[in-house]
């Protein structure tokens, strides 16, 4: 069993803003969802863990060794995708993807082969191999990004956005791979796609502003809102009437009217409808109650 | 809408921070350029010539700027993905195409003219000599900045602008930019433009295709320049004609055919990449594999196939990107130029050269310096930032190779840079002697390279490495390198010439084949650990600030210097920091305490100083040597000399002497005056002061004596004892000066008056002077016991009375058995030796062991030379003639001391003239030197203005009717040819006023070029019989008399002897005014006769001019017997008269005369003046082909 214990984690850039603000967090093997908005430190973390930057102060353990102090240990461990990259142009993806493994330390020629090839296969680019990754489309890329991370025998996979750019099918079959692959290991996936979290994790945390507001199993944290959203349609004039008056927390077009849901212990007005919440509604939840606490 | 777009580009550009950067950029430069104050003598710093070069060199740095505009112009569209919006517009192809070439053009100017204004500023507004900046001139500024800035940037802009255009891609732009360069750099190889310093001058055809080929125009600049006089330099502006006109023609509009067929061709589709045709998908019935964890190694192995790894794509990224291969192929091509030019006919006269290691590496070393800074300076930005630019770093920095390894490979990869290119460059010379057939490889001369060259390379990579961690992005590491790089070849100027302070001018080690490195690496070697130790604490420090993931900043990478040490770290740093601190005290040891060191400033304070306090002693009347006896005892090994001389000195004034004043040129031990006491001693300056006890009188006479021992401190390198090659003369030699050295005085008039100095006296040279002046210098008795190690022969003037061994050492004694000019020289080396006696005389060779290809020639020429001069001058004055070879660094081709003649390695030995086709220069050095015997050492003229034609234009003349003896007529062709164009380009950069011949002085365009020309001109006019007849008279009338009398004036008297009076104002002409022709074949043609017989007609252009002493060229009329020749084949391969059909006089005395001549044989070559006897700069017309 693995464990990445986080603790009292903080980051602040030179220019003074706190990226990560006393970050507190336990992870075992499985998936671990981070939810959050764009900016809200996702990335910072997932950095960090990754040895890529230093924290400004706090720890970060993982199976008992100290990251921040030795990041050749977690470095040997782990399996990283960032958000966004580039490649070397001029070389082909099984190339390319050899020369990860050879870094990466498998220095079995048989065995490397064979890893980058079931690697190449699993990520759908096996008939794109002798093609450089350069050219790729942002998919393409990406799934080449996915097969790098899970090169030798990572224990801690850090995906950044994996589905960013990626279509439904590619997309499932992704996460399908990382669960499989995350029984033994711990993934931790940042996301800004609550489906996706709600499908694969089984616990979960929500990032605001460098801090954690929220975290436990999607299934439990959906229940603790239960009976509480409501919702109704009204006129898209009206909008701002209904912000004023309720505890809006998200508005959508549905077939072409605006609907809102609303938290309240109490049925609100009488147009209201109860709705059975889901992920995304606690995640609005949280983060509105996060705004009213600011405020 | 074109107004809207074109404003919007002005707008867009003017944003770019690049603008002013270039903009103040070239401002500075403009300034830095206007204000350095450097132009040949007697040229104005603000001279329109000096405007027009800097100008056109400067717009070369035109084509970066150019670059610049032209990509943001036309890729930042595809560059910030505009391209579908700004092609999907409603814009017209013609608005959007001709708003963005226009601005691009308009901005390249706007950028580079402030280089003018620069260039204005400095000239005027900063402590010039004011004589030498003439009043302002528009036109000395705008004229360039048309014919050239405005043209130059429209080729780069048209060029640069539809390459990347067309393609679309950054890196192809950036190659057309190289390609540019690259004709600008065969074009200047062509012209052997001072740019790319060649000796050989190029011949007019070459020059016109250079002129042509060169886009920048420079070529065609240098080609109308060539020959103009510093008169027309300060006055003249360039004419809009010729060549020059033709470049400007021709590639403004090949670049608005480039500028028109882009336009043609650009399209506002996207440019779509080749679809190539889906290989039909081979059915992949690909056996699935399961993805199953592997577990990774980490130890050492895995660590080093990641090295591999990471090096073999670093290298792949340099190697397969265009720059680079564009450098690579630009460095073969230059070394190939290089090698081509000087080894296959690119010795003087066109002679090959045998292709020895040491001189093929000579020739590779300047540009290897050069290119490897481009390499470093781009790919050290690139190959450190590599992964950052590409957004991989995080990837990779992710994964579990070592920092270490990481490093390492960066640094292997950058170091690789400048080990290619010596390898490549070494390969080519091995190739080279190779085909050429030559075996003696000297792979240790070539393995020294990576030594004595790489290792400033790689401590300037280490550098780089360094600049770039240190920094926080690439464009900026790549900036401050290369400035770091530019001051550090420019450290002298920031009075950093310290060699522990300049990495850049680290002393360059050239080795020759007598003496290898001449033994002088001891600083080298030194200087070498020193910067290697620097280099790796920068290293070590890079290293420590190596980071990976998200880029530090400054104030980390500050912290992570300081913190962490592991004890490896400390314990390589400390190493390093040792080594650094103990070669660098050593150094500084060696130059500053062991020898004293010397600033430039300490030099003319030196020289100031001595004037101010001795300059009283000038005045003073002299002693004269009467007789010389030294005893030279050489240590070759240990670089020591001892010297014991015994002179007579005699009062040859009228007047009694009372006071001598002497000065040292190395610190004596002992010095005695008979019958004088030291009055005063300066250890400084090295000077005595002498009082004699009673006065001494008139024709009385004193013994002198003294004692010294040179021994070599330091670092300090003497030429002239040396391990292999000893050789003491008048550049470096130990004799005291009986007198006040004025040749100490500070001559450079600025600095003169900035101390506040008074002007330095010009020589008299009128003609009472040269006729009434008395030197008191005189030919003496000789003789010495010179003496040397065992394995070495030493040589001097004087017959050789004994030779013997003892202490296991060589004793050689010397004596003179008549008096002989003083101007001797000592000479010591493991010499192979080839002695004949010829008719009497010992002829006596000594020469190195690798030099034995052209004895035979040598021989053969001194056999011929000694009957000439001895049949038509007068005998030879001793009884042996030693030709002794001197090591290559000597700054001179021979040099002829008594009876005794030192030749360069290379002027004369590794010149292959085993082709008998070739120009014989072996046999023409020979000849000249030989012929100073009799010019220099049994004639000897009177050091006043016109002495040096009696030494080199007599030299000259021997040299010319010898090799006509030798070899028929052709060799005077080359040799005329040479003469001529050494004049015409000396007079070109000459200072001051052009003397005529009977006064020239120290002008060797003169005494090597023109007094050729004239005294040939002078064998036509009165026959080869009566000038020797001339010279033998002087010789005659001066052989015995010890003094140096005979002067130019004298000459000419006896020249007036022997001509009819109606010639002498021709033969004034030449010798006492300062006279050039044109001349040339207008048109020629043939037709045979009915006897069988060929009459030829040709017309014939002529006109003459005078320079006045003001510098001005006026024409003057022209009547006078000039040479025609009729020839079967080339004039320069007659080696038989039986080729010359015609050659004969004919009266010239219009601007356009006909002539009709007779021959028997059907004429292939018609010629005017073949055998150059008049200064004519354009010779191409002087010759047709029938």
């Amino acid at each position: 069993m693995n464990t990445l214990i986080i603790k009292d984690l903080t980051k602040t850039y030179p220019n003074g803003v706190k990226a990560l603000n006393g970050i507190n967090l336990e992870i075992t093997n499985g998936m671990f969802g981070l939810l959050g908005a764009n900016g809200a430190g996702k990335s910072s973390l997932m950095r960090t863990i990754a040895s890529l930057q230093e924290p400004s102060s706090g720890s970060i353990s993982f199976n008992d060794t100290d990251v921040v102090k030795q990041p050749d240990e977690i470095r040997k461990q782990l399996g990283y995708l960032p958000q966004e990259f580039g490649v070397y142009p001029k070389i082909s993806a099984e190339k390319l993807l050899n020369h990860m493994a050879i870094l990466k330390g498998i220095i079995n020629n048989k065995e490397r082969k064979e890893q980058v090839i079931a690697l190449l296969q699993q990520v759908n680019l096996y008939q794109h191999r002798k093609k450089s990754v350069y050219t790729f489309s942002g998919g393409m890329r990406q799934r080449f990004g996915i097969a790098q991370a899970l090169l030798a025998n990572p224990q801690l996979i850090i995906v950044d956005e994996p589905t960013a750019g990626l279509d439904p099918e590619e997309s499932n079959r992704f996460l399908n791979l990382l669960s499989e692959i995350g029984e033994n290991v711990i993934v931790l996936l940042s996301t800004h796609i609550v489906e996706d979290v709600r499908n694969l994790c089984p616990k979960m945390a929500i990032l605001s502003n460098g801090q954690i507001i929220s975290e436990g199993n999607p299934r439990e944290l959906v229940a603790s809102i239960d009976g509480k959203i409501w919702t109704r349609i009204i006129p898209k004039s009206d909008l701002d009437i209904y912000k004023k008056a309720f505890d809006v927390i998200s508005t959508k077009l549905v077939s072409g009217e605006t609907q809102i849901r609303v938290v309240s212990e109490e049925k609100p007005e009488a147009s209201f409808e109860t709705i059975t919440p889901n992920l995304e509604d606690f995640y609005f939840t949280t983060l509105f109650n996060q705004t009213i606490k600011k405020a | 809408m074109f107004k809207k777009l074109f404003k919007f580009e002005v707008y867009y550009q003017l944003k770019q921070r690049a603008f002013p950067i270039f903009a103040v950029l070239f401002l500075v430069l403009g300034i830095f350029v206007g204000r350095q104050g450097f132009a040949p003598n007697g040229i104005n710093f603000n001279a329109p010539f000096q405007v027009y070069f800097y100008t056109s060199i400067l717009t070369l740095g035109s084509v970066f700027i150019t670059m610049f505009f032209a990509i943001s112009a036309m890729l930042r569209d595809k560059q910030h993905n505009m391209e579908p919006l700004i092609y999907g517009s409603s814009i017209k192809k013609s608005h959007y195409y001709w708003s963005r070439f226009l601005g691009t053009f308009l901005f390249s100017v706007l950028a580079f003219s402030p280089f003018i204004i620069g260039l204005i500023f400095g000239n005027y507004f900063s402590n010039l000599d004011p004589e030498r900046v003439a009043y302002f001139q528009l036109m000395t500024y705008l004229q360039p900045f048309l014919y050239i800035v405005i043209p130059n940037i429209f080729i780069c802009s048209t060029i640069i602008f539809s390459v990347s255009t067309l393609t679309k891609n950054s890196t192809a732009t950036y190659v057309s930019a190289v390609f540019i360069y690259m004709l600008y750099f065969v074009s200047s190889i062509f012209l052997n433009s001072p740019l790319m310093a060649q000796a050989v001058p190029a011949s007019p055809e070459s020059m016109a295709i250079a002129a042509l080929a060169d886009p920048f125009g420079i070529a065609a600049f240098f080609e109308q320049t060539q020959y103009w006089t510093p008169f027309q330099k300060n006055t003249q502006l360039l004419s809009f004609s010729g060549l020059f006109l033709m470049n400007r023609i021709i590639w403004i509009l090949i670049s608005t055919g480039f500028l028109l067929l882009t336009y043609k061709l650009f399209s506002f589709r996207k440019i779509s990449k080749k679809v190539k045709k889906e290989q039909k998908k081979r059915t992949d019935k690909e056996q699935l594999i399961a993805y199953r964890p592997i577990k990774a190694l980490h130890n050492f192995k895995a660590q080093s196939r990641a090295y591999l790894a990471l090096l073999k794509i670093e290298l792949k990224g340099v190697f397969i990107s265009l720059p680079f291969i564009a450098v690579l192929l630009m460095w073969l091509f230059i070394v190939f130029s290089e090698l081509y030019s000087t080894v296959i006919g690119g010795g003087a006269y066109g002679v090959s050269v045998y292709p020895f290691t040491n001189k093929l590496i000579e020739l590779i070393v300047t540009p290897l310096t050069l290119f490897s800074f481009i390499l470093i300076i781009f790919y050290s930005s690139d190959i450190v930032w590599k992964e950052r630019s590409l957004n991989f770093n995080l990837i990779i920095d992710a994964t579990p190779v070592k920092n270490g390894v990481f490093f390492l490979s960066k640094l292997s990869a950058l170091l690789l840079l400048p080990f290619i290119l010596i390898t490549t460059g070494i390969f080519m010379c091995i190739v080279f002697q190779l085909v050429l057939g030559y075996s003696n490889f000297e792979f240790g001369l070539y393995a020294s390279v990576y030594y004595h060259y790489g290792l400033q390379l790689v401590v300037f990579s280490m550098i780089a490495l360094f600049v770039n961690s240190l920094v926080k992005n690439k464009y900026m590491g790549m900036g401050i390198f290369g400035f770091i790089v530019l001051l550090s070849m420019k450290a002298d100027m920031l009075g950093l010439a310290h060699p522990l302070t300049s990495l850049g001018l680290i002393p360059r080690l050239n080795s020759t084949n007598m003496d290898g490195f001449n033994g002088a690496s001891n600083l080298f070697d030194h200087l070498a650990m020193y910067w290697f130790a620097f280099g790796l604490l920068l290293t070590v420090l890079s290293f420590k600030i190596w980071n990976r993931g998200v880029v530090a900043n400054f104030s980390v990478k500050l912290k992570q210097l300081i913190t962490d040490w592991t004890t490896e770290q400390k314990v390589t740093f400390t190493g390093c920091m040792l080594l650094f601190i103990g070669a660098g005290s050593l150094v500084f040891y060696n130059v500053n305490i062991v020898s004293e060191y010397e600033t430039t400033k300490d030099r003319l304070d030196f020289s100031e100083n001595y004037e101010r306090k001795f300059k009283k002693y000038d005045d003073m009347d002299r002693l004269t040597r009467s007789s010389m006896k030294t005893e030279v005892a050489i240590y070759p090994n240990e670089r020591m000399y001892t010297v014991k001389a015994d002179y007579m000195l005699k009062n040859k004034n009228e007047e009694p002497l009372s006071e001598l004043f002497i000065t040292e040129r190395i610190p004596l031990e002992n010095i005695t005056i008979e019958n004088a006491r030291l009055v005063s001693h300066d250890t400084f300056y090295g000077t005595y002061l002498f009082q004699f006890d009673k006065p001494l009188q008139p024709n009385d006479s004193v013994r002198y004596m003294y004692e010294l021992k040179k021994e070599l401190k330091g670092y300090e390198g003497d030429n002239s004892i040396v391990n292999n090659g000893t050789y003491m003369n008048r550049f470096g030699n130990f004799e005291p000066r009986i007198a006040y050295n004025s040749g100490l005085e500070i001559s450079n008039r600025i600095e003169r008056q900035k101390r506040n100095l008074p002007e330095r006296v010009e020589e008299d040279n009128s003609d009472s002077h040269i006729v009434l002046d008395d030197i008191k210098f005189e030919k003496v008795r000789f003789e010495t016991i010179i003496s040397t190690s065992s394995d070495q022969t030493a040589i001097s003037s004087g017959s050789l009375l004994k030779e013997w061994s003892a202490n296991n050492r060589n004793y050689y004694h010397y004596k003179s058995s008549d008096k002989i000019l003083p101007a001797v020289g000592y000479f010591s080396a493991n010499y192979i030796s080839k002695k004949v006696n010829y008719k009497g005389i010992s002829i006596e060779q000594y020469y190195d062991s690798n030099h034995d290809f052209n004895i035979e020639d040598i021989e053969e020429s001194i056999k011929q030379t000694l009957d000439y001069c001895q049949e038509n001058f007068g005998a030879y004055a001793f009884d042996h003639l030693r030709i002794a070879e001197v090591p290559s660094y000597w700054p001179f081709g021979g040099f002829a001391h008594p009876g005794v003649i030192s030749m360069n390695e290379d002027a004369l030995y590794i010149s292959d003239v085993s082709n008998s086709e070739t120009f014989n220069v072996v046999a023409k050095r020979t000849i000249h030197e030989v012929a100073h015997q009799w010019w220099g050492h049994t004639l000897n003229a009177k050091p006043v203005a016109g002495g040096s034609l009696f030494l080199e234009g007599f030299a000259k003349y021997t040299e010319a009717v010898v090799m006509e003896k030798m070899y028929g007529k052709g060799p005077l062709y080359q040799l005329t040819e040479t003469a001529r164009a050494r004049y015409f380009s000396g007079r070109s950069f000459a200072s001051g006023i052009e003397p005529p011949i009977y006064k020239v002085q120290g002008e060797r365009y003169i005494q090597y070029g023109k007094s050729l020309t004239v005294m040939l001109a002078l064998r036509d006019l009165i026959g080869e019989k009566q000038v020797n007849q001339v010279l033998k008279t002087l010789t005659d009338r001066h052989r015995y008399i010890n003094k140096l009398a005979v002067n130019s004036i004298e000459f000419l008297d006896e020249v007036y002897k022997v001509t009819p009076q109606v010639q002498h104002v021709l033969i004034d002409d030449w010798f006492k005014r300062v006279i050039t022709y044109d001349l040339g074949i207008e048109e020629s043609s043939y037709e045979e006769l009915a006897n069988g017989t060929f009459e030829v007609t040709v017309t014939i252009h002529a006109k003459r001019f005078e320079t006045l002493a003001s510098g001005e060229i006026k024409e003057i009329a022209i009547d006078e017997p000039v040479k025609i020749g009729v020839f079967t084949e080339h004039p320069s391969k007659v080696k038989h008269d039986s080729s010359v059909l015609y050659y004969g006089s004919n009266q010239i005395s219009k601007e356009i005369t006909e002539i009709k001549i007779i021959v028997k044989e059907v004429p292939s070559y018609i010629a005017i003046d073949p055998y150059g006897t008049r200064s004519d700069e354009n010779l191409v017309d002087n010759l047709m082909e029938l």
